[in-house]
């Protein structure tokens, strides 16, 4: 299994100089920089994120985990996307994935009444809008960005295995993971694929001090406020002992992820060190 | 902190003692809307096991809960005149009033006060506390108050269930299985004391209303159900209290807290009493909450987001479990004509949670003799004992299939081991390719190694397509597409091409095709052949109302919409030899809304068994670009047990069955003749 590492794209006081930086150490010692995806929120957009750690990386890929798809035109991401692909010298890994707010889908002005038949058509006209050169440019891998597809339920499982390259998990303990990717793997066998689907998974964390720990808290109420009592649950799943990163890497691995995101939860720099050690 | 808890059921005390245990400087009260005495429901029975949790929780209450139980572990089924008797299984059982009593006394010495006889009307009252528990059962008055905070979602089963008592205890935990003229009737009965049994009957709605149970009091029904059972009686009597017959509700909620208030045991999930954990997961709900806030030091949000974490997990998991056994026990009757061995080996693994080899352990000579007889099955030949079912060959018309594991192939070394591999499709036309690589007719010889069913199929509305490496369903460029066709001008998704329908001389030739590729098939060798009927092909477009909007005598009624289907098949079995075996791929739902009812699939599934298919392959799904199961462990073999023992075909189940302690389940469950291995 490789280890990734979450961009702070949306912890509070995240600028410039900590992204950039976070890229630059990151790109010798993760296998991959992740972002995650919000509209109305004070965060920055993924691609933008992205595309600015395009530029002080070499090898890192880039994954969005995911971004909302609908709510997005579809020749404009595609072009988007290809063009973050031929700068960063084909390392991106493109997840898409409905979202769970509809302030999102309101502030796009985007109707989410039909957002998963929308999904799964945008997956389509992405690889074909590369495939057949319609807008250009065309992607720097051959194939194009692999597409993930995110989301909980049976549509998602078999969006993911009908009409993408993988599935990414929205997070939890191992169980949930595991259950998640045997349907994913039962839904690529009734689709008929060849090969196996890419799995990737994600988590939380927040290492160091009671302070460090006590701001991740307060960031993941903040940002899962929205779910009106779920967030106390993300808070407690928020990875804040190295042991704990540790059992959770394993137990992803032994359930078959091909890689595992870790996402910081408060921004400062010492994060990825404290990450890189814990893995070491 | 000062807490209320609403309900003096097991959860309520339970929470109350545990909470007091952990400081007595908590200030806790239990209200409760009856005397202390009065209880309905006589015993509760604690399946799955031994209650060590409780040991740790509260060793007091453990030793005197414990040493009033009844403890048993074989179980027996009456069934059409046997009884037999599956052993090592762990029960135990006690009354309800005693548990109540217990806990009462328990709660009672550590300070807690119990306030009873106090009806809940509004919540006003006790809202002045830090906590309040609702723990007020399956009609919980605090979840209804709460509703658009905790999001509750309440069905109720089909069938009426009612709680009796008999003066004799049953020796063992035993199933009663009795036909009426109104019916089946249902018993599931165990003891709880030295000298009375809880007897909970299970019945139809419609067995119900013929019995006249809609119009009988208390006591007419209470005679009317000795009279039913009156040989498993054996002169004792049964006893009502309140027995009322009613709909078991279903409870789920989003969520189980709101602020500072809570809801545990039946208040918040119910599971069904079939698989006899209510009470057992209302005292671990108990245990959870208390330990959450132990460990937070009272902290409200955190200990009931852990609380809520831990739990629904496996709360979730045992109510899917409860639910299947519920859906079990109302649809047994297909199982009439099993022998009493493979009917008690179906009740035993009626959930995903035993499996053969569970059985195995539990009673290693009740499945000899169920692996004896399903050989004995098989092959005509009685014996001691014999290899696991999947080892059993399966023979269709003079064809042997040497196991029961069928495989889609994956590559040849990857392939042996399967008694059955199912060929990808070879198209009868090249207009029924689904992409320009399928092959189309059939040229070369089966290859050597397993048995391989050779399949042909045309993909109608679904061909024309991309290879799958990057997916299914995405059309060819223009410049080297082709026309496609299908029961009716409807595309499979919205970004596919509309087809063409398909005329009358077109199906002729599609039939003609068809024939083609089954004598292709037996010149060349092969000796087992699967037309496809499935996935959204042109077969299955002709069955799924979704996609057939025909005016002519191939569309509207089932009957229409299978003469197409039906025909093809005729032409092929008249030209297959017919000492060889024909299977059908079909999918016998289609998950959307307006498609394929179960009864018409049932009816289906019917005709192509009159019409010669020897077996079906029974998928489900795919028939239109958003339809798919709900995922899960082995989530296609409820499909395959409704059209094997419904509609009397052999099947050949698929659906995420992963190993071969599951595929040994479902061949001696009779659930399906063949499984398809996910690899």
């Amino acid at each position: 299994m490789r280890v990734g590492v979450g961009v702070p794209t949306s912890t509070p006081g995240a600028d410039r100089d900590l992204v950039l930086q976070w890229a630059l150490q990151a790109d010798a010692r993760f296998s991959s920089l992740g972002v995650v995806d919000r509209l109305v929120y004070d965060c920055w957009d993924p691609l933008a994120s992205l595309a600015a750690c395009a530029a002080v990386t070499e090898r890192v890929r880039l994954v969005t985990m995911i971004v909302i798809g609908p709510i997005r035109n579809t020749a404009l991401l595609a072009k988007q996307a290809a063009s973050l692909d031929a700068l960063s010298g084909g390392r991106l890994v493109l997840g898409l994935g409905l979202g769970a707010r509809h302030d999102d889908y309101e502030a796009a002005g985007v109707d989410p009444g039909h957002r998963g038949v929308d999904l799964t058509c945008q997956l389509l006209d992405l690889r074909r809008v590369w495939e057949e050169d319609l807008v250009g440019p065309r992607p720097a891998q051959p194939d194009g960005p692999a597409l993930l597809v995110g989301g909980g339920g049976s549509a998602a499982f078999a969006r993911a295995a009908r009409h993408a390259d993988g599935y990414v998990h929205g997070g939890g303990p191992p169980r949930a993971f595991a259950g998640a990717a045997a349907r994913v793997r039962a839904a690529w066998a009734e689709a008929g694929r060849p090969g196996v689907p890419q799995l990737w998974g994600q988590a939380y964390f927040a290492l160091g001090s009671s302070t460090t720990i006590a701001r991740g808290a307060d960031y993941l109420r903040d940002y899962y406020r929205f779910t009106g009592g779920f967030e106390e649950r993300i808070v407690a799943g928020n990875l804040t002992r190295p042991a704990a990163v540790k059992d959770l890497a394993r137990a992803y691995e032994e359930e078959g992820c091909d890689e595992l995101v870790l996402l910081p939860t408060v921004s400062q720099l010492d994060q990825l060190e404290r990450l890189a050690d814990v893995l070491a | 902190m000062k807490i209320n808890v609403l309900g003096a059921g097991p959860a309520g005390l339970y929470f109350a003692i545990l909470m007091k245990r952990a400081d007595p400087r908590h200030e806790i009260a239990v209200f409760e809307r009856n005397h202390p005495d009065a209880t309905f429901g006589w015993g509760v029975v604690f399946s799955e096991g031994s209650l060590d949790e409780l040991e740790h929780a509260d060793y007091e209450s453990y030793v005197s809960i414990t040493d009033a139980c009844a403890n048993w572990n074989p179980i027996d089924v009456r069934y059409r005149g046997t009884s037999t008797r599956i052993r090592g299984n762990v029960f135990s059982g006690v009354g309800r009033k005693h548990l109540l009593s217990i806990l009462q006394a328990r709660a009672a010495e550590l300070g807690v006060d119990l306030v009873f006889l106090r009806e809940v009307d509004s919540l006003e009252p006790y809202l002045d506390a830090d906590l309040i528990v609702g723990a007020d059962g399956a009609n919980s008055f605090v979840r209804h108050t709460l509703a658009d905070r905790l999001g509750p979602l309440i069905d109720l089963a089909p069938s009426k269930y009612a709680w009796f008592g008999a003066d004799l205890a049953f020796p063992v935990f035993t199933y009663i299985f009795r036909e009426t003229d109104w019916g089946l009737f249902q018993a599931h009965c165990y003891p709880y004391d030295e000298s009375r049994s809880t007897m909970v009957l299970l019945i139809s709605e419609e067995t119900w209303q013929r019995a006249g149970l809609d119009q009988l009091d208390e006591q007419g029904s209470l005679e009317l159900c000795e009279g039913v059972f009156a040989e498993d009686l054996q002169g004792h009597r049964m006893l009502s209290n309140r027995s009322l017959w009613i709909n078991f509700p279903w409870v789920h909620c989003r969520s189980w807290h709101a602020d500072n208030l809570v809801i545990l045991g039946d208040a918040a999930h119910t599971a069904h009493w079939s698989i006899g954990s209510g009470t057992k997961l209302a005292l671990e709900d108990a245990i959870c909450l208390a330990r959450a806030f132990v460990k937070h030091r009272g902290r409200l949000d955190p200990s009931l987001a852990e609380f809520e974490l831990e739990r629904q997990p496996v709360v979730e998991r045992l109510q899917q479990a409860s639910r299947i056994s519920c859906d079990y026990f109302q649809s047994l009757q297909r199982y009439f004509t099993f022998d009493r061995l493979q009917f008690a080996y179906q009740l035993m693994t009626r959930t995903p949670r035993v499996s053969h080899t569970n059985l195995t352990v539990r009673d290693a000579d009740f499945v000899r003799r169920v692996e004896a007889d399903f050989a004995e099955r098989a092959t005509g030949r009685a014996g001691y004992a014999a290899p696991p079912p999947i080892f059993a060959p399966l023979h269709l018309r003079s064809l042997t299939i040497p196991n029961r594991l069928a495989f889609f192939p994956r590559g040849a070394p990857l392939d042996q081991g399967a008694g059955l591999v199912i060929s990808g499709l070879h198209a009868v036309s090249p207009e029924g390719r689904v992409t320009p690589e399928t092959p189309v007719g059939i040229s070369s010889p089966p290859p050597d190694g397993p048995l391989v069913c050779l399949q042909i199929g045309h993909a109608g509305r679904r061909g024309s397509c991309r290879q799958s490496r990057f997916g299914v369903d995405r059309p060819l460029p223009e410049t080297d597409a082709w026309q496609v066709v299908s029961a009716s001008p409807i595309a499979h998704a919205p970004w596919m091409p509309v087809p063409r329908e398909l005329d009358r001389q077109g199906m002729e030739s599609v039939c003609i095709d068809f024939v083609a590729a089954a004598r292709q098939a037996a010149e060349v060798g092969h000796r087992m052949l699967m037309l496809d009927f499935s996935r959204g092909g042109l077969m299955a477009s002709f069955i799924s109302p979704l996609s057939n909007r025909r005016q002519d005598e191939f569309g509207g009624s089932l009957e229409n919409r299978m003469r197409y289907p039906l025909q093809v098949l005729n032409a092929v079995r008249a030209a297959w030899p017919p000492e060889l075996p024909l299977a059908v791929a079909f999918s016998a739902a289609d998950h959307v809304k307006g498609g394929l009812r179960q009864s018409d699939s049932l009816a289906a599934a019917v005709m192509m068994r009159e019409a010669a298919a020897d077996i079906l392959l029974v998928l489900t799904g795919q028939t239109t670009f958003d339809s798919h199961p709900e995922y899960g462990r082995m989530y296609g073999v409820p499909c395959s047990d409704r059209v094997r023992n419904e509609a009397g075909a052999p099947t050949i189940a698929f659906g995420q069955i992963t190993t071969l302690d599951e595929v040994n389940t479902i061949l001696a469950a009779g659930r399906a003749d063949l499984c398809v291995l996910d690899r």
